[in-house]
C-alpha cells in the first residue's frame, strides 16, 4: 500500500528572484533530455570516475534532502519512513518502486521503473546499447534513505542497479550492499546558500519593453509549474518530455566535480566538456521550452505569441516559473544576438559554496540562452506542433543555418554583481 | 614486512574498506588515482594484448606499490616502504590477505554483482587508418543518435582531441579506441560492421 504525504505543501517558491525550495533544499524541474545527457557526458570519458562523481553527488544531495524530511515529519520507524521515501520518490517524478525485500542496514532489494530508464528507453532503445543502468541518482537517494531512516552513519550504504530494461531485463532492481564499507567522504550540506541573498548584487535596467504581460505569462506558468507531481508511475509527464523536481545541489555538485577534475588532470579536454556541458541544457530547453511554446494552452496565456521575439520574452519567463532564476532579456537583436540576464542563477553561486571555485563558467544557462534564439529564429514552431529529436538534429547540424551558441558573459563566480549570458550565431546565417 | 597501507576500491572508485592505520595519505584521492590508472591499463592489455591482469607491481621513490584486482570489479592496493625487497612484499601481502580474506569474502559475497560488462574489444582494421576513418566517421553521422555531438562525446571518451577527429590524423591503436566507443554509443556489437 503506498503512503501518500502531502509534498506540495513544501514546495516554498521565491516570486521575486524565481527560485523554489523543498524542505529548504533549491529544486529546479528538468526534463529528461537534460538528465540523460548530462549524467551521460560525466560518465563517458573513461579516464574521469564519473560514476563515482555520480552516485556521491547523488548520496549527498538525497542526504541534505531526506535528513530534512524526517526531522519533519517524524516518521514512527524505519519501516514508515523507507515507504515515505519512496512516496517522495514518486512525487519528484524520478520514478515508482515497491520494496521486494525489506530494507534493512545491510540488505534488501526494490524494483520498480525510474525516470531516467524510463527517459532512456524513449530517447535511445534500439539506436545505442548500454552495458550498465542509468540511475546513479536512484542509487543513491536510496542509500542516503536507509542510512537516515536507520539512524546510520552517514556514507556507509552503497546500492546498486542489479537490473535494468537497458540491459535487458523486464525492470529495474536496486540491491542494497553491506554497510561494513568506508564510509563516502562527505561534504556539508548548504541548503540555499547564497541564493537570496541580494547583497553586493545589482542587476542594471535592461530598458528593453517586453512585447507582452511576461510577469502575468510567468506567474501563470508558476502556478501550473508548482502543481506538477509524479503520477502513479512515478512520472511527471508533460509538454512531450518526463519532467523531474530535482535537486540543485545534485546537478551542481556533478557538474562542478567533474568539470574540475578534468580541469586538474585532462585540461586539453576542458572545453569539449565545457560544450558538451552546456549542450545538456540546450538540448533541454529546446525541447522542453519549445514543446510549451507550440502549446496553445500556453499560447492563450501568454495572449498569444505571434512573432519571434515573443518566443524568445516567453523562454525567459519559463526560465523563471521552472526555478531556474531572474532571468530577463536584457538585449535582443531579432536573428542576431541575446542577451540574457539574472541577478543569480542556480548554478553560479551554488558551485562557488560548494566547491570554493572561481572561474567556473556555467552550462545551463548559456545553453538555455542559445536554445531560445535557435527555436524562435531557426524551427517553424506552429501551434500545436511538436519538436522532435528529428527536428533537433537538422537544427544542430546547420540544415537551417548556423545556430546559436551560448557563452558566459557575467558572472557571480567571477565576483560579477549580477550574471549575464550571450546568445550569438556560430557562422553565417 | 608489515605494509604500510592497504585500500580495497570498488568498480565504481569508491573505496570499501581501508587500513585504518593513522596516515599521513589521502586515501581518497589515491583510491580515485590509483583506480582510473588501472582502467587505463586493462583497456590496454585487454585490448591490444587481449590479456587480463592478475597483479600491478608498481615500484616508486616512496612506496612500493601491490595492486590485485579482486572478483566483483574490486582492487586490492596495498603500499610497503620504497625499500622492501619484492619477496618480503609478496609474503606481506600473502599475509595481509589471509588476515582479509574472510572480511572480503563475505563483503563480495553479499555484493550481487552490479551491472557492467567487460569493455568488448574491437579487431582493428587491415585498411589505412585515415581511409578507414573517413568510413568510420560516415557510418556515424548516419547512424548517431546525436549526429551533431558525437564527435565531440567521441573525443571526451577517448581523450583525443577534436581536432584531430576533423583531420583523421590519428594512430592506429586511437583508431581501434574510436571504433570501440563509436560501436558502444550507436549501440553496434563489436563484430557487427
Amino acid at each position: 500500500m503506498n503512503v501518500h504525504y502531502p509534498w506540495h505543501e513544501q514546495l516554498q517558491r521565491n516570486p521575486e528572484l524565481s527560485f523554489t525550495t523543498f524542505f529548504g533544499e533549491p529544486v529546479v524541474l528538468h526534463c529528461h533530455h537534460f538528465n540523460l545527457f548530462l549524467d551521460q557526458t560525466i560518465e563517458d570519458p573513461p579516464y574521469v570516475p564519473g560514476r563515482r562523481i555520480l552516485f556521491q553527488n547523488a548520496y549527498e544531495a538525497s542526504l541534505c534532502l531526506l535528513k530534512q524530511v524526517k526531522e519533519t515529519l517524524h516518521f514512527a520507524d524505519p519501516g514508515e519512513a523507507i515507504k515515505g521515501f519512496l512516496d517522495l520518490l514518486k512525487f519528484l517524478g524520478l520514478g515508482t518502486f515497491e520494496v521486494v525485500e525489506p530494507l534493512r542496514p545491510d540488505r534488501g532489494r526494490v524494483r520498480g521503473m525510474g525516470h531516467y530508464t524510463r527517459g532512456w528507453m524513449d530517447k535511445y532503445a534500439g539506436k545505442a546499447r548500454r552495458d550498465r543502468g542509468v540511475e546513479y541518482f536512484v542509487r543513491g537517494f536510496l542509500a542516503a534513505g536507509v542510512d537516515v531512516a536507520f539512524d546510520l552513519e552517514p556514507g556507509h550504504t552503497r546500492v546498486q542497479e542489479t537490473q535494468s530494461p537497458i540491459t535487458g531485463e523486464d525492470v529495474v532492481e536496486l540491491t542494497i550492499q553491506t554497510p561494513d564499507v568506508h564510509p563516502l567522504p562527505l561534504r556539508e550540506c548548504i541548503g540555499l546558500g547564497d541564493w537570496g541573498n541580494l547583497e553586493g548584487r545589482q542587476v542594471p535596467q535592461t530598458g528593453v519593453a517586453p512585447p507582452f504581460d511576461v510577469d502575468a505569462f510567468t506567474t501563470s506558468l508558476s502556478e501550473i509549474a508548482d502543481q506538477l507531481a509524479g503520477n502513479e508511475q512515478g512520472l511527471i509527464e508533460g509538454f512531450h518530455v518526463y519532467i523531474t523536481r530535482h535537486l540543485v545541489r545534485y546537478y551542481n555538485g556533478i557538474s562542478a566535480d567533474f568539470y574540475l577534475y578534468l580541469y586538474q588532470h585532462n585540461r586539453d579536454m576542458v572545453s569539449i566538456a565545457e560544450d558538451l556541458l552546456q549542450e545538456s541544457g540546450h538540448v533541454c530547453v529546446f525541447h522542453t521550452f519549445g514543446n510549451m511554446l507550440a502549446d496553445p494552452g500556453i499560447q492563450s496565456l501568454a495572449g498569444g505569441l505571434p512573432t519571434r521575439e515573443h518566443y524568445v520574452f516567453a523562454t525567459a519567463a519559463i526560465g523563471r516559473a521552472l526555478g531556474f532564476g531572474d532571468w530577463e532579456v536584457a538585449q535582443l537583436e531579432p536573428g542576431a544576438l541575446l542577451d540574457l540576464q539574472t541577478s543569480q542563477e542556480y548554478e553560479g553561486c551554488q558551485f562557488r559554496l560548494l566547491q570554493g571555485a572561481r572561474d567556473l563558467p556555467l552550462f545551463f544557462m548559456p545553453g538555455a540562452a542559445a536554445a531560445a534564439m535557435n527555436l524562435a529564429y531557426l524551427s517553424d514552431l506552429p501551434e500545436g506542433s511538436i519538436l522532435t529529436h528529428e527536428e533537433y538534429n537538422r537544427l544542430m547540424m546547420g540544415e537551417r543555418g548556423a545556430p546559436f551558441h551560448g557563452r558566459t558573459v557575467r558572472g557571480c563566480l567571477k565576483g560579477d554583481a549580477y550574471t549575464l549570458v550571450r546568445a550569438e550565431r556560430s557562422g553565417p546565417s | 614486512m608489515e605494509p604500510m597501507f592497504w585500500v580495497l576500491i570498488d568498480d565504481e572508485g569508491l573505496i570499501l574498506l581501508q587500513d585504518q592505520q593513522p596516515t599521513h595519505l589521502d586515501a581518497e584521492f589515491l583510491a580515485t588515482t590509483i583506480y582510473m590508472g588501472y582502467i587505463s591499463m586493462r583497456q590496454a592489455m585487454e585490448g591490444e594484448l587481449q590479456t587480463q591482469i592478475q597483479e600491478i607491481i608498481l615500484p616508486t621513490s616512496q612506496h612500493l606499490i601491490m595492486i590485485r584486482p579482486l572478483p566483483g570489479e574490486t582492487l586490492l592496493v596495498v603500499l610497503f616502504p620504497e625499500d622492501t625487497a619484492l619477496g618480503t612484499a609478496r609474503l606481506g601481502m600473502k599475509r595481509l590477505w589471509s588476515q582479509l580474506e574472510p572480511r572480503l569474502q563475505q563483503l563480495l559475497s553479499s555484493m550481487k554483482p552490479s551491472l557492467g560488462a567487460e569493455h568488448s574489444t574491437v579487431i582493428p582494421s587491415r585498411d589505412s587508418v585515415r581511409e578507414k576513418w573517413e568510413s568510420l566517421r560516415s557510418m556515424i553521422l548516419e547512424r548517431a543518435p546525436d549526429p551533431a555531438f558525437v564527435f565531440k562525446r567521441l573525443a571526451l571518451r577517448t581523450g583525443i582531441p577534436e581536432q584531430r577527429l576533423i583531420s583523421g590524423d590519428l594512430s592506429a591503436e586511437e583508431l581501434h579506441r574510436l571504433e570501440s566507443h563509436a560501436r558502444t554509443i550507436l549501440g553496434l556489437s563489436p563484430n557487427a560492421s
